[in-house]
């Protein structure tokens, strides 16, 4: 096995390991973390339906169509929940109706189930990090306070990630027609690579989070 | 291969992405200043009702020590003082049958005008603590016999009218006016050298109103008119009532100073 292989193979750990972990602390989450929990559910249940797809050698790119929106809404909501304090519900809730409403237009009529649906995940990763920079706006800010509390350390974790991960997975996201078409597989396998790093290290952070603050009850 | 491809086409759409990210970024952060000036005037009202709160409670735990002195002065020392002066009767009725030297006939003389005086004071120290009059006859009686004994003291004349049907008052209520207005009396009597006060009852828009006037020296020029620790303590009492209270120097002369205080 290669070593590129071996990377993306061993991608997979993470969301499952994270998905396990939210099973087992399921009740010692904080409710504003409800979403993120779900959220490790739902990508560790994805994660492995790709996974078994893959290695049975069918087409999983229609697991795609269904994970974004989906996560969009449950990252939405989480993003809600630590800061609906100081944003109006409306934005979320008009950002979630307006997406998810893309979502399946984009699946439907412009780029079919079995493609590649880079206009909703580009679209996704740009609202996503938007939110993401926002909440280290507020997390900086001392007149939110958030910084200074368990929950506020939980979500700055949290959210490094998803802002690493988002910001990777925009770039390559946008340019993936342009590498399809100029470069040869080894390279494009090699940008892949850097997606799963930056999967990776999103996970990581979210297993620290879980470690350092779910588990010992320390996020309420 | 990479000069062939016109970087132009990628570069300026993410640059629109990017610029779609600042804006956001931005637009968010500008509800969130606004939510946050809300956020902040929500703490500093939720404060202001637990500072209110604070000082309703310290303001109804001074009247229930002050009631409960004015009991135990009364009926305690009151009585004592009272059961030593009939002894001290009794002694110079017995004294009165026997011979007896002129000195001790003064002394118990003496002691039976100073457990009087005693008695008075008691009374006196007692009612200024809690006037029973008050709870039994309400604001405006109470205020009429003030008014009485001000006059018969003849330091000052006191023109009270009350311009409306006073209605029934919540007993801190009526202590509260009833402070305020002795307060202002007392410090007219001590430091005006007033010849006329008015005072005035009234009801407008739901809200008891009573304003208070006199014909004295003022405050002095330059300093502020409510920054004495007497006129705190009655502005602190009046906002313990959801009420107002308002003091400057009149129009001519003497001080002016009005209470406002919502009806419910």
């Amino acid at each position: 096995m290669s070593l590129v292989t071996f990377i993306m193979y061993s991608a997979n750990i993470p969301p499952l390991f994270g998905g396990i972990l939210a099973l087992i602390y399921f009740n010692k989450f904080d409710p504003k973390l409800y979403s993120f929990k779900l959220f490790l559910l739902f990508n560790a249940a994805i994660q492995s339906i790709q996974f078994v797809l893959s290695v049975l050698k069918h087409h999983n790119l229609f697991l795609l169509h269904i994970d974004v929106p989906i996560e969009f809404m449950l990252l939405t909501h989480f993003y809600y929940s630590a800061l609906k304090q100081y944003l109006d519900k409306k934005i979320f809730f008009t950002l979630v109706v307006l997406f998810v409403t893309f979502s399946i237009a984009n699946s439907i009529f412009i780029q079919n189930i079995d493609s590649f649906n880079s206009y909703a995940l580009i679209t996704e990763s740009v609202i996503i990090i938007i939110l993401s920079i926002f909440t280290f706006i507020v997390l900086l800010d001392p007149r939110s306070g958030m910084n200074n509390t368990p929950i506020g350390k939980t979500v700055r974790l949290i959210n490094s990630g998803i802002f690493v991960n988002l910001s990777t997975t925009l770039l390559i996201y946008y340019f993936s027609n342009f590498l399809l078409n100029h470069f040869t597989k080894k390279i494009v396998n090699y940008i892949w690579i850097y997606n799963d790093l930056a999967s990776v290290f999103m996970y990581a952070c979210f297993i620290i989070a879980i470690f350092k603050y779910v588990k010992p009850g320390k996020s309420r | 291969m990479l000069n062939q491809v016109n970087l132009v086409d990628i570069i300026i759409p993410f640059t629109v992405v990017l610029f779609i990210i600042a804006t956001g970024v931005v637009l968010l952060h500008q509800n969130f200043q606004k939510n946050l000036v809300e956020l902040e005037l929500e703490k500093a009202e939720l404060k202001s009702i637990q500072q209110n709160e604070l000082l309703q409670n310290s303001i109804m735990v001074q009247e229930e020590e002050r009631k409960r002195i004015a009991g135990d002065l009364h009926d305690e020392i009151g009585a004592v003082v009272s059961i030593i002066k009939m002894n001290l009767m009794l002694m110079r009725q017995k004294q009165q049958g026997t011979p007896t030297d002129n000195h001790d006939v003064k002394d118990i003389q003496n002691l039976i005008k100073l457990s009087g005086t005693a008695i008075s004071s008691v009374r006196h120290i007692s009612h200024q603590l809690m006037p029973p009059q008050l709870e039994t006859f309400g604001l405006v009686k109470t205020i009429e016999s003030v008014i009485d004994h001000v006059h018969q003291s003849g330091k000052l004349r006191i023109n009270f009218i009350v311009k409306c049907e006073w209605p029934e008052i919540q007993w801190p209520v009526t202590l509260g006016i009833y402070r305020i207005i002795m307060e202002l009396i007392n410090n007219t009597i001590k430091h005006a050298q007033a010849d006329n006060i008015s005072l005035a009852f009234d009801c407008l828009n739901g809200a008891l109103v009573i304003n208070f006037e006199d014909d004295g020296l003022g405050f002095p020029e330059g300093t502020h008119p409510q920054s004495g620790l007497g006129l705190i303590s009655m502005e602190a009492r009046a906002r313990a009532l959801n009420g107002q209270f308002e003091c400057s120097n009149g129009v001519e002369r003497g001080i002016k100073a009005t209470i406002i205080i919502p009806d419910n």
